[in-house]
């Protein structure tokens, strides 16, 4: 009798065992920094890719990119940080390096999804030492946004400047400093903005191969050039954060500010009657500032098989056609796929269509370098605010720019 | 068992005593003790097997102008924040210590930004402070004083982060100083009125020595403060414009939270900790001399 009780005990508790087993979510931790007006679209793309399906489930933990950055490294490290996490592209090789993402290129190998129908520069910049480390979350560029009241009221043509000379001429005719700054344009802690000005005469910082740019003749040329404007002109106030100048554009105190599509809703809710257009055109030809926030694994997940094949279903809902034109015309980002171009909905839309198309000629920034913070805070900034605040002219200035970053990368 | 009644004693007294000291053994000790060891190694957040460095850690520190450059600013504040806002505050305590009708509520008002969280009084002067939109400035270009803009500006941002910290300490110090004048007896200002004192020799003669302590109290806590200041700078400028607003602890958090290198800001709050406690001595023996 006892015999008996005792198989069929275990019997059930077989049962019980297997059915949890084969009904078991998948359940995935995801962090972003997405805090902003796009997070009510992230969240309902989320919420209708774990109603679609009951094998997967992704939670995600939304806080301010300052506070994530805190936190991600270290928590990944001792292994007690999320599954999927992202962020900008540039942050990879510090992750990388430190051993805690897991690399994805059986994603791009397998078939989960078209990857050559994803903007390149975004999956070329999740490439760290040979590996694909990211697959996009999400691709913007920076255009130029004008406003259309202050072009009238300075004289100016409607069309607003299309290379350098123009766009001199039209920063000086509008402004008039301190009322009215012609351009809002940030030094630090912002979507980098004066890379693109560099990058117009064929100048920068440093590349993906480790060339240095800092201190070549061309930087320093587009450097004097602008910042003769600034310092001499008062085209722009100096020692502007990004988000300063995103106030000063949105209050009406600058007529122009080159930034990216999230903006746009913040400039509609002001009132403001302005427009956006390419960033004029330096000496060496269109260019404007790519980036991408791509989505990575940790290295803890990506050794769990379950979770792995989970992570790049997500990755491949994610990077669907039908999801992308969700996420572009929901958020006004450019979406990460080059063939919706011509979808319907998307052309209809105001501002996507315009990002959308200067993708082909964006550059990144800093990318594939484990110290781009510190480049960014310890050398690059520094130098463009010893030259803007007269402390060191652009020569000196970018000279020892130039040795501190060859330093730096060797 | 035969315990007698002063070892019983002592043992309640541990017991007593034994909440609070587990609390700064794990919180204070244990953090020490702990920044003292990675000082001396590479430890890192990402490099979990740390290698022993000895001294170059602190060679590095001693050769580091950014370092340097921090403890050089630290100073310029506090030389900026002790000795005016003692002043200020001793001065704001005499006039609330009269006995007006509803003195409180000045008093506490004054006390109010004590106790609002520093992260947002400062993201509010910041906002106070902005050369484009505010109220500040505004009103400054009306004296006919128009400057970069404050925490743009590589002269004024330091000025402008000791103004803020001067407004926000200075209920606290006020409180202590009332404490102190309302413990002088009224008996020796009787005694110097009869003497033909004004209230200038009374506050000179009578006030001032009986807040002896009162006075090395605020200024050694005052100081000891005004050595780790970190929040103001971090919300305000981050340490800029130009690093010339970094302070040692925002350095310390430059190497530990965005370099990573953990050792080497153990090793930088080590030199802090160190300059702190002499410091502290020095003046503690100064201004005590008398009495004790």
């Amino acid at each position: 009798m006892r015999k008996r009780v005792f198989i069929a005990l275990a019997l059930v508790l077989i049962l019980i065992m297997g059915t949890t087993c084969v009904s078991a979510k998948t359940v995935l931790t995801f962090w972003n920094g997405y805090t902003g007006p796009d997070r009510a679209v992230l969240e309902s793309l989320v919420a209708e890719f774990n109603e679609s399906q009951s094998e997967i489930e992704i939670v995600m933990d939304i806080q301010p990119w300052d506070s994530l950055f805190q936190k991600l490294l270290p928590s990944l490290v001792i292994g007690s940080g999320p599954d999927i996490a992202a962020f900008a592209s540039e942050n990879i090789p510090q992750y990388a390096a430190a051993g805690v993402l897991s690399p994805v290129d059986d994603f791009y190998a397998g078939d989960y999804l078209d990857v050559d129908k994803l903007v390149p520069a975004a999956v070329e910049n999740g490439i760290f030492d040979g590996k694909h480390y990211g697959v996009p979350m999400d691709f913007a560029t920076l255009l130029m946004y004008y406003n259309k009241d202050h072009f009238a009221a300075a004289g100016l043509p409607e069309e607003p400047p299309k290379n350098w000379d123009e766009f001199k001429e039209y920063l000086l005719k509008l402004t008039n400093a301190p009322e009215q700054y012609g351009l809002a344009i940030a030094v630090k802690e912002t979507i980098p903005m004066w890379p693109i000005l560099l990058w117009g005469n064929g100048g920068g910082i440093l590349t993906r191969d480790g060339e240095v740019l800092i201190d070549s003749a061309e930087t320093k040329e587009a450097m004097k050039f602008w910042a003769d404007l600034v310092m001499n002109h008062k085209v722009s106030p100096i020692g502007l954060t990004g988000a300063e100048a995103d106030k000063l554009f949105q209050s009406g105190k600058a007529s122009i500010e080159i930034v990216g599509p999230w903006m746009t809703n913040g400039f509609t809710e002001a009132g403001l009657n302005y427009d956006v257009a390419p960033v004029p055109e330096g000496p060496a030809g269109p260019v404007t500032l790519g980036t991408s926030v791509n989505l990575v694994l940790s290295k803890q997940a990506g050794e769990d098989s379950q979770k792995r094949e989970a992570a790049f279903k997500f990755y491949a809902f994610w990077n669907s056609p039908e999801t992308q034109v969700k996420w572009a015309l929901g958020s006004g980002f450019p979406p990460t796929r080059t063939d919706l171009l011509d979808h319907p909905e998307i052309v209809e839309h105001p501002w996507v269509p315009k990002f959308a198309a200067v993708a082909p000629y964006a550059q990144f920034y800093l990318q594939g370098t484990e110290k781009f913070r510190e480049i960014e805070t310890s050398i690059f900034v520094p130098a463009l605010e010893a030259i803007l605040y007269g402390v060191q002219d652009v020569d000196t200035a970018l000279d020892e720019a130039g040795v501190k970053l060859r330093q730096l990368v060797k | 068992m035969n315990i007698s009644i002063s070892s019983r004693k002592k043992a309640v007294a541990y017991l007593f005593l034994a909440p609070s000291l587990i609390v700064f053994g794990v919180f204070v000790f244990y953090p020490i003790g702990f920044a003292l060891w990675a000082s001396f190694t590479d430890w890192s957040l990402i490099n979990q097997s740390p290698n022993f460095l000895q001294w170059a850690n602190y060679s590095r520190l001693l050769a580091d102008s950014r370092f340097w450059n921090a403890v050089k600013n630290t100073l310029y504040y506090t030389l900026g924040v002790v000795p005016v806002g003692t002043v200020i505050s001793l001065c704001v305590a005499i006039a609330v210590n009269q006995r007006i009708r509803g003195i409180e509520i000045f008093r506490t008002i004054y006390f109010l930004p004590v106790i609002t969280s520093t992260a947002i009084i400062a993201i509010v002067w910041t906002f106070l402070f902005d050369p484009d939109i505010g109220l500040l400035a505004y009103y400054l270009k009306f004296l006919g004083f128009t400057t970069q803009g404050w925490l743009r500006d590589p002269n004024y941002a330091m000025p402008a982060v000791i103004l803020v910290s001067i407004w926000k300490n200075m209920g606290f110090n006020m409180v202590i100083f009332l404490a102190g004048l309302q413990s002088i007896s009224e008996s020796l200002y009787e005694a110097a009125s009869i003497d033909g004192a004004n209230s200038w020799h009374s506050f000179w003669y009578v006030t001032l020595p009986q807040l002896r302590p009162t006075l090395t109290f605020v200024i050694v806590m005052s100081m000891i403060s005004s050595f780790q200041v970190f929040d103001q700078v971090y919300v305000m400028t981050r340490g800029g414009p130009l690093f010339r607003t970094e302070t040692v602890v925002q350095y310390i958090y430059h190497h530990g939270f965005e370099t990573f290198q953990m050792s080497y800001a153990s090793t930088v709050a080590i030199a802090l900790l160190l300059v702190v406690l002499i410091l502290t001595i020095l003046q503690l023996r100064v201004l005590d001399r008398d009495i004790n």
